[in-house]
């Protein structure tokens, strides 16, 4: 009798067990595969290699770009997104700094030359980074310009999209 | 004679419902790893990524069995699995819901069609900048 008693205790006991094994396995697979899958880090350096190729040739600045008022337009570019969740062409932002450079004293102050986009999402950069946060990438290239003269150019650019990549 | 009757029969009983258990929890983390969302949301983006990336007169053939495959089984013909409007992918593989959009910001003329010559593979051509 005693034997069978402590048999069912072990047998809810092992159910008890299984049931938590249960639990953690849907919990992991709902965390891993309810998780869109978040490639704004990959569009970010996809943009600013874009912008890039756009502004300079074979290493040589083409300072006329940075001045054109169409100049998503002349990098065919186009920052207009699905109709999702009130998404209204707001989603990226992109800046470009230009730099004074001298190769003894480094990089000089900048300016910023382009805004393109929404930049609220600049000012939530300054909060964090990817997560509910835009995902947001700085990076610097150093050019000469027609007239031989050095120059840095700092891009930066936040692409939002919470909703689908978070 | 009867007590050893009894513990045979729990035992088959426990096994049964063990081996019951763990099935219900493969069979489920199959379904979820295959699901069709995961499946129309992972071929929108790269599909959406390939086409960032890419430059003009560029063909790109993408191998999309485990999406056509599918589809098929929900009644949807492979040429009518993806497509792009505008700077927008559309991948559809479920009969019900509109399948899933992600946008592009190159904007280039790209089309997108179902290789006939092939059993799974799409092809994704940039024929040029757009006006």
């Amino acid at each position: 009798m005693n034997s069978r008693g402590t048999d069912k205790i072990i047998s809810i006991y092992w159910f008890a067990i299984l049931f938590l094994v249960a639990a953690a396995c849907v919990y992991l697979v709902y965390s891993f595969y309810g998780k869109p899958y978040d490639i704004r880090e990959i569009e970010a350096n996809f943009l600013i290699n874009k912008i890039v190729d756009c502004i300079s040739d074979n290493g040589i600045l083409k300072l006329e770009t940075l001045d054109s008022s169409s100049f998503l337009e002349n990098c065919h570019l186009t920052f207009e997104v699905e109709d999702f969740s009130g998404w209204n062409g707001d989603q990226i932002y992109a800046e470009i700094f230009l730099c004074e450079f001298d190769i003894s004293q480094g990089q000089g102050p900048c300016i910023s030359k382009l805004n393109l986009g929404n930049q609220n999402i600049k000012s939530d950069c300054n909060l964090n980074s990817g997560g509910n946060y835009p995902f947001c990438l700085n990076r610097s290239s150093y050019f000469i310009d027609a007239g031989q003269k050095k120059h840095s150019t700092k891009i930066f650019v936040g692409v939002r999209k919470t909703e689908k990549n978070d | 004679m009867q007590k050893r009757g009894n513990i045979l029969t729990e035992n088959i009983i426990f096994i049964i419902l063990n081996l019951v258990f763990v099935v219900i929890l493969v069979l489920f983390i199959f379904s979820r790893m295959s699901g069709e969302g995961v499946l129309e949301e992972k071929y929108a983006k790269q599909i959406a990524l390939i086409v960032d990336g890419a430059k003009p007169v560029m063909e790109i053939h993408l191998n999309m069995q485990d999406a056509v495959e599918k589809a098929k089984s929900n009644g949807i013909a492979p040429e009518n699995i993806a497509s792009i409007s505008e700077n927008i992918v559309n991948v559809k593989i479920n009969s019900r819901g509109e399948g899933y959009d992600y946008s592009f910001f190159n904007n280039v003329d790209a089309t997108i069609y179902f290789d006939m010559t092939s059993d799974f593979t799409y092809i994704i051509k940039i024929n040029g900048n757009k006006k």
